[in-house]
C-alpha cells in the first residue's frame, strides 16, 4: 500500500469502517511509514479536542470582506416570511439571519404588529355634520341643486393653479377683439375721444385734478345762471383758496407739459390759448 | 339591514335608506380620503363629492358584490383629482382626528386604549413618510382589505407587480416605524 491509498482509507480506519481485506495493509503501512504514522497521530488528536465556538463578529467580518451584510436580502424576504408565503429553505435562511442580526429581528417583530394595526386605520369618523351635508346635497330641489352645482364648478375652476393666468389671457383676447381689431365699433372710441377733446374746452393733456376743477367751475356757473343769484360766499371762497393753493403746481405742470410736447414734436410747444387743444389733437392724429 | 336591501330601497328613493347607507360607509370613505389628502377639510369635501356621485349613479344597478370596491375606487379617484388640483402637503405631524376615539371603542380598557392610540398615531406618522405609490398600495391592501386581483385592476398593473409592491411597501413602513419607535413590536 502506498501513502495515497493510506490517506484515502485513514478516515474509515479511524471510524472502524475500513474493509477487512485492507486492514492488514493499512496497519503495515502505518508501522513502516513515518509520515503516515505522524498523520495518523494528528487526526487522532483533532478528534479528541473539544470544538470551540467562533466569535460572533467573525461572520460579520467575513461578510464585510466578501458580499456585504445580508440585511438587504433578508429585508426583502421578511414580509413573505411573516405572511407565510416564503419557501422552506429561504425561511430557514432568513430565520438564521434574524437570530444574528438585531435590526432584522426587530423588523421581524414589527411586521406582524403592523399587520394587526394597519386595518385599524381604515375607518375614521368625520365631523358629525358630514351626513347632514351629504343629505342636503342629494335631496333638495332642482333649482338649489343647479345653483349648488354652479357654485361648485366655479369653486373648482378657481382652485386651478393657473386660473389667474388663463383669466388674464382671455381678458386680453377680449380687449384685443373689442378695441384693436379692425371693424370693431369699440376700436373707433379712440378717434371719437380725440374729436370730443378737440371741441371740448377741457384740456386733452390736463391732469385729472384740473379736469375736476374745470368741471366744478362749469357746474357752479350753470347753477348761478339757473338760480339767478350769486352763489354763497363759502363756495366762492373755497374756489379762490383752491386756485391760490394750486396755482404754483399748475404752473409747474404747464411747464412740464410744454417741455414734453417740445421734445415729442421736435418743435416749439403749441401756442397758448383756445387753439391749444385743437392743435394737440391734430398733432396726435398726425402721429 | 343587508347591503342589497339598502341599495334597492335607495334606488326606490327611500331617503331613510340613503341616510343609513351614508352613515354606514362615511367612516370608510372619509378614512380613505384622509390617507390620500392628509387634510381633514379636504377629505370631508372629497367624501361628500363621492357620496353625491354614488347617489347619482345608484340607478345604474351597482350590485352589492361590487359596491364596496366601486365606492373605494370613486374615493380614490376623487382624492387623486383633488391632489392634482392642488399640491397636497404631506403633513406627517397632523394627528389623525379620530385615532383615540375609534381605538378607544375597540380596546378593552383605558390603558390599552391609550397604547393603541399611540401606536395608531405612530403608524399614521410613518405612513406619511412613505412615497405615494407605497402608501397607496398599503392603503388598498392592508388598510382597506382589497384583494390583490382587485388592486391590480384598480391600478391597472399586473398581479405580480402588486405582490412585489406590497412586500416592499410593508418593509419600508416597518423601517420607518422602527426609526420612530425602536421598541415597536416588542
Amino acid at each position: 500500500m502506498d501513502c495515497r491509498a493510506f490517506e484515502a482509507l485513514l478516515d474509515s480506519w479511524l471510524q472502524g469502517q475500513a474493509p477487512a481485506k485492507e486492514l492488514a495493509g493499512i496497519e503495515a503501512h502505518a508501522a513502516a511509514c513515518a509520515r503516515c504514522r505522524k498523520l495518523h497521530a494528528l487526526v487522532l488528536a483533532s478528534l479528541s479536542t473539544p470544538t470551540l465556538e467562533a466569535p460572533r463578529s467573525l461572520t460579520q467580518a467575513v461578510l464585510a470582506r466578501t458580499t456585504g451584510p445580508a440585511c438587504g436580502r433578508a429585508g426583502e424576504l421578511l414580509p413573505e416570511l411573516v405572511e407565510g408565503t416564503l419557501g422552506n429553505e429561504d425561511a430557514k435562511l432568513v430565520q438564521l439571519h434574524a437570530e444574528l442580526c438585531e435590526a432584522c429581528a426587530a423588523m421581524a417583530r414589527a411586521l406582524p404588529r403592523l399587520t394587526a394595526d394597519l386595518p385599524l386605520l381604515a375607518e375614521m369618523q368625520p365631523d358629525p355634520s358630514f351626513a347632514r351635508g351629504v343629505l342636503a346635497r342629494t335631496t333638495h330641489t332642482p333649482l338649489r341643486r343647479l345653483s349648488a352645482r354652479i357654485a361648485r364648478v366655479w369653486g373648482q375652476l378657481v382652485l386651478r393653479p393657473r386660473f389667474e393666468l388663463e383669466g388674464a389671457y382671455l381678458g386680453f383676447i377680449l380687449l384685443l377683439g373689442l378695441f384693436v381689431l379692425g371693424g370693431s365699433r369699440a376700436s373707433q372710441l379712440s378717434h371719437l375721444a380725440l374729436d370730443i377733446a378737440a371741441t371740448n374746452p377741457v384740456s386733452v393733456a390736463a391732469s385729472p385734478t384740473e379736469r375736476l376743477v374745470t368741471s366744478l367751475r362749469q357746474a357752479t356757473r350753470d347753477a348761478r345762471a339757473r338760480l339767478g343769484a350769486p352763489m354763497p360766499l363759502a363756495i366762492d371762497s373755497i374756489e379762490h383758496s383752491w386756485n391760490k393753493t394750486t396755482w404754483p403746481l399748475r404752473q409747474a405742470a404747464s411747464r412740464v407739459r410744454s417741455s414734453f410736447w417740445k421734445l415729442w414734436n421736435g418743435d416749439g410747444p403749441p401756442a397758448a390759448g383756445e387753439g391749444t387743444n385743437r392743435a394737440r389733437a391734430a398733432s396726435i392724429r398726425r402721429a | 339591514m343587508e347591503l342589497a336591501t339598502l341599495l334597492d330601497r335607495c334606488r326606490q328613493g327611500d331617503a331613510l335608506a340613503w341616510e343609513a347607507l351614508v352613515r354606514k360607509y362615511e367612516a370608510r370613505v372619509y378614512g380613505m380620503a384622509m390617507h390620500y389628502l392628509r387634510n381633514s377639510a379636504e377629505a370631508q369635501d372629497a367624501s361628500q363629492d363621492v357620496f353625491v356621485r354614488v347617489w347619482r349613479h345608484l340607478g345604474q344597478g351597482v350590485g352589492e358584490t361590487i359596491f364596496v370596491p366601486w365606492l373605494l375606487c370613486l374615493t380614490r379617484n376623487a382624492s387623486i383629482d383633488r391632489l392634482r388640483r392642488r399640491k397636497a402637503r404631506r403633513d406627517t405631524a397632523e394627528l389623525c382626528p379620530d385615532a383615540t376615539r375609534s381605538l378607544a371603542a375597540d380596546a378593552a380598557g383605558p390603558e390599552e386604549a391609550t397604547m393603541a392610540a399611540s401606536r395608531r398615531k405612530l403608524v399614521w406618522g410613518a405612513l406619511g413618510r412613505l412615497g405615494h405609490a407605497n402608501r397607496e398600495i398599503l392603503l388598498l391592501k392592508e388598510i382597506q382589505g382589497l384583494d390583490l386581483q382587485e388592486i391590480a385592476q384598480l391600478l391597472a398593473v399586473p398581479l405580480g407587480t402588486v405582490k412585489s409592491r406590497v412586500h416592499r411597501a410593508r418593509a419600508e413602513l416597518a423601517r420607518h416605524v422602527l426609526v420612530l419607535d425602536p421598541s415597536y413590536g416588542d
